[in-house]
């Protein structure tokens, strides 16, 4: 089973949707996929309309005796279910520093879904904090949206710091989020970053189609898979899926 | 996941708890087509592979307490190979082996999803209704269709306490679309399962292991003629070699004048085949041979593996030919006639008890068995290895027409101790063989001028590295036999045979 962290410092980038679409393109593809929302803010547990109220959510995850596997819920798609987020992460931070060894209690959790899984994205809270830490630590890449300006270029350097600080050689796999191509500045820092072969080469849209998830509930390949964000996502899910070789 | 009956007067909006609603999908029609090897692989796994075509095509796969795993496919897979690489494959293919995989039975499904909201909008529990004709072999629909409703998340949070009423499905309609094949789930393996009686003619005993082997061969001919994985012909051969065992190691229950025409016509029939079946284990064993030499050779035996093909061709139009042939319909049909005959046979052995020919004729096999190993001296030729080889499969063969005479754990524990001993024969002998047809194949490639000198070196060289394995299990088999002929083994046989195994 692989992990893949979808993390920014920054909120509003396209980090939720990202991490629905890129898993619904993976449960598409025939992999066993997971999505776990670690965002108290349970937006993708909301776009999957997977009720965002669990018993013994923090539990599940600091406690080894709890399993996590009860708590995963089947989505409408095939291949795809969801471990929801729960208001209650908001703590999740606290509970975590109260165990003894974070990053391993998490490794421990993940391994046991392994054999019911073939992929787990992790939608991480957008901010630094232990949970992004042990995220970090554990996943085997982590998944940046970018938007071409200059405060979300400036946020990815952070965020590679903290990789470099926190994460052992894990892969940082940044992506241009949001990108509208009437805006020069998009087109000009566009461009840079794709200089950088670290960079996956597929430009995720600004498009109304992905801000209508709110309202659809929905993946927009479930619900217009012919739509050029639809694409975009199915095109980057494959370019992450030839960089994690899995 | 759970499924259900659904009874038409069930009206599930109506059982819903307080402040959900059923939000219901567009109607759907597909074709099922559930998949699996002739010898029931999957299904003996607890594994169920449907093949789902309509919108698209996909395979699903089902498997108790886990969610299933579908993958979208262009054309069904045959082979473990052909299987879309990931999960699937990874859990499918080890249970397939060498097999393909055949369809087993087929419906036409109209089918509604829906989902069963709260007030927020969010999924309190997914449900699938279908509606399922079993479809023939011809792909009409003769039976009633039946409803079913499929559940995922949990029962009690959608208020479905009334659900506990319904009669709960467990097999993901195997059953259903079998029968109206007039098959059902696990009705054919390649193991001889006769329930014997032991106090049964011995006369009946025999005829029932006949009848259970000729029904083998019955079933793997359609296989082999439209060649849909080597294990049809292998079946149908081993199950040929068993009679002609049957025959002459029981010998005396039917009468000789009536066993020996068969026993010519069964002979005839493993010789026609032979070809082919060798032919088979070439082409089975050239991963294998791949992985003895190095990456840089594999293109040499390209030719060599050519050349395997299209004598295979030829070979099979062959087999195909003679199973279509009217001698091989006279000889089952004649063949069945005789061991359904009513009147028992004539000869004095016919009337014992099955317990007391089974310990008899095991008891002389084993004998025979310790009698040729205790000639040999500790370089024994390759020709006595080869009878002795062959004295194994004897006893083995009899020790499964007669396992159910004895208790299950004791004949199991001998087959494997027996298994242990045939496997190194067997290896011996494989070895030979294939290397003395790999000569063969070089000096037919060498004659072809379009043949590098790389590929009959490469050749040369795999012939070398067999004779090396058969030295290997020359080296293994006094060790082997000492095992096998030492007192706990006698002890042991001799418990099973009457205390005749000892002696």
């Amino acid at each position: 089973m692989r992990s893949i962290a979808v993390w920014t410092v920054k909120g509003g980038v396209g980090k939720t949707s990202a991490a629905v679409n890129l898993a619904h393109a993976a449960s598409a593809d025939g992999l066993r996929t997971l999505l776990w929302d670690l965002d108290p803010q349970g937006a993708a547990s909301f776009y999957l309309r997977i009720p965002s109220d669990l018993d013994g959510a923090v539990e599940s995850i600091t406690k080894r005796s709890v399993e996590l596997s009860a708590l995963v819920r089947p989505t409408e798609f095939d291949n795809l279910s969801m471990l929801p987020a729960d208001f209650s992460f908001r703590h999740l931070d606290l509970a975590l520093g109260a165990t003894k060894k974070p990053r391993k209690r998490l490794a421990s959790k993940l391994t046991g879904l392994a054999d019911r899984f073939d992929l787990v994205f992790l939608d991480c809270p957008p901010s630094v904090s232990l949970v992004s830490e042990t995220v970090v630590k554990t996943a085997d890449a982590v998944l940046v949206p970018v938007i071409p300006s200059t405060l979300s270029m400036r946020t990815l350097h952070q965020v590679r710091a903290f990789v470099n600080e926190h994460g052992r050689g894990i892969e940082v796999l940044p992506f241009l989020s949001m990108v509208d191509r009437r805006k020069r500045m998009h087109n000009e820092l566009g461009l840079a970053c794709l200089a950088d072969p670290a960079f996956l080469t597929t430009a995720i849209p600004s498009a109304s189609v992905v801000e209508k998830m709110g309202v659809t509930r929905a993946p927009v390949a479930a619900t217009l898979p012919s739509q050029p964000a639809a694409r975009a996502y199915a095109a980057l899910w494959w370019e992450i899926r030839g960089r994690i070789e899995i | 996941m759970s499924r259900y009956f659904l009874p038409t007067d069930f009206d599930v909006a109506a059982s819903l708890g307080p402040g959900l609603e059923l939000v219901i999908g567009p109607q759907k029609s597909l074709t099922t087509t559930y998949l699996d090897t002739f010898d029931w692989r999957l299904w003996r796994a607890g594994v169920v592979l449907v093949e789902e075509s309509g919108h698209g095509r996909r395979l699903v796969l089902l498997e108790s307490d886990r969610e299933p795993n579908s993958h979208a496919i262009e054309a069904r897979p045959g082979l473990a190979a052909d299987l879309p690489k990931g999960h699937l494959a990874d859990r499918i293919g080890p249970l397939m082996g060498i097999r393909a995989l055949i369809p087993i039975g087929a419906a036409h499904v109209d089918r509604r999803d829906g989902r069963v909201e709260n007030a927020d909008g969010d999924i309190v529990a997914l449900l699938r209704f279908d509606r399922v004709a079993a479809l023939d072999r011809q792909g009409n629909s003769t039976t009633d269709p039946i409803a079913t409703l499929q559940l995922r998340g949990d029962p009690g949070a959608a208020g479905f306490e009334s659900l506990d009423d319904l009669t709960a499905l467990v097999d993901h309609g195997l059953e259903m679309v079998t029968a109206v094949r007039g098959r059902r789930p696990g009705d054919y393996s390649s193991k001889l399962r006769v329930a014997l009686d032991p106090e049964q003619t011995a006369d009946s005993a025999v005829r029932r292991i006949l009848l259970d082997l000729a029904a083998t061969i019955e079933a793997n001919v359609e296989g082999t003629m439209t060649d849909l994985d080597s294990e049809f012909l292998h079946d149908l051969r081993v199950a040929c070699r068993r009679t002609r065992s049957a025959l002459s190691q029981l010998k005396g229950v039917l009468a000789a004048e009536t066993a020996a025409p068969y026993n010519a016509e069964f002979k005839w029939l493993g010789n026609v085949t032979g070809p082919l079946r060798d032919l088979d284990v070439y082409l089975l064993e050239m991963p294998g041979y791949h992985a003895v030499l190095p990456a840089a050779a594999a293109a040499d035996l390209e030719p060599l593996e050519k050349l395997i093909r299209s004598t295979r061709n030829r070979a099979l139009k062959s087999v195909a030919q003679v199973l279509r042939s009217t001698r091989f319909a006279r000889l089952m049909t004649s063949w069945r006639q005789t061991l359904e005959a009513t009147e028992p046979s004539p000869t004095a052995i016919a009337a014992c008890r099955a317990i007391e020919l089974a310990d008899t004729r095991i008891s002389k096999a084993y004998r025979r068995i310790l009698k040729r190993g205790a000639g040999f001296d500790d370089d024994p030729p390759a020709e006595a290895l080869h009878r002795l080889r062959i004295d194994a499969k004897k006893l083995r063969y009899l020790l499964e027409f007669f396992r159910s005479l004895y208790p299950e754990q004791v004949i199991t524990a001998r087959i494997n101790e027996l298994k242990q001993l045939q496997d190194i024969l067997g290896g011996l002998n494989d070895m030979e063989v294939q290397r003395k047809r790999l000569t063969d194949f070089a000096h037919e490639l060498h004659g072809d001028p379009a043949v590098p000198t790389s590929c009959i070196l490469t050749v040369g060289r795999l012939a070398a590295i067999l004779e090396e394995r058969q030295e290997g299990f020359r080296m293994a088999f006094h060790d082997a036999f000492m095992e096998f002929s030492g007192r706990r083994a006698r002890a042991a046989f001799s418990r099973i045979s009457g205390g005749k195994g000892s002696k």
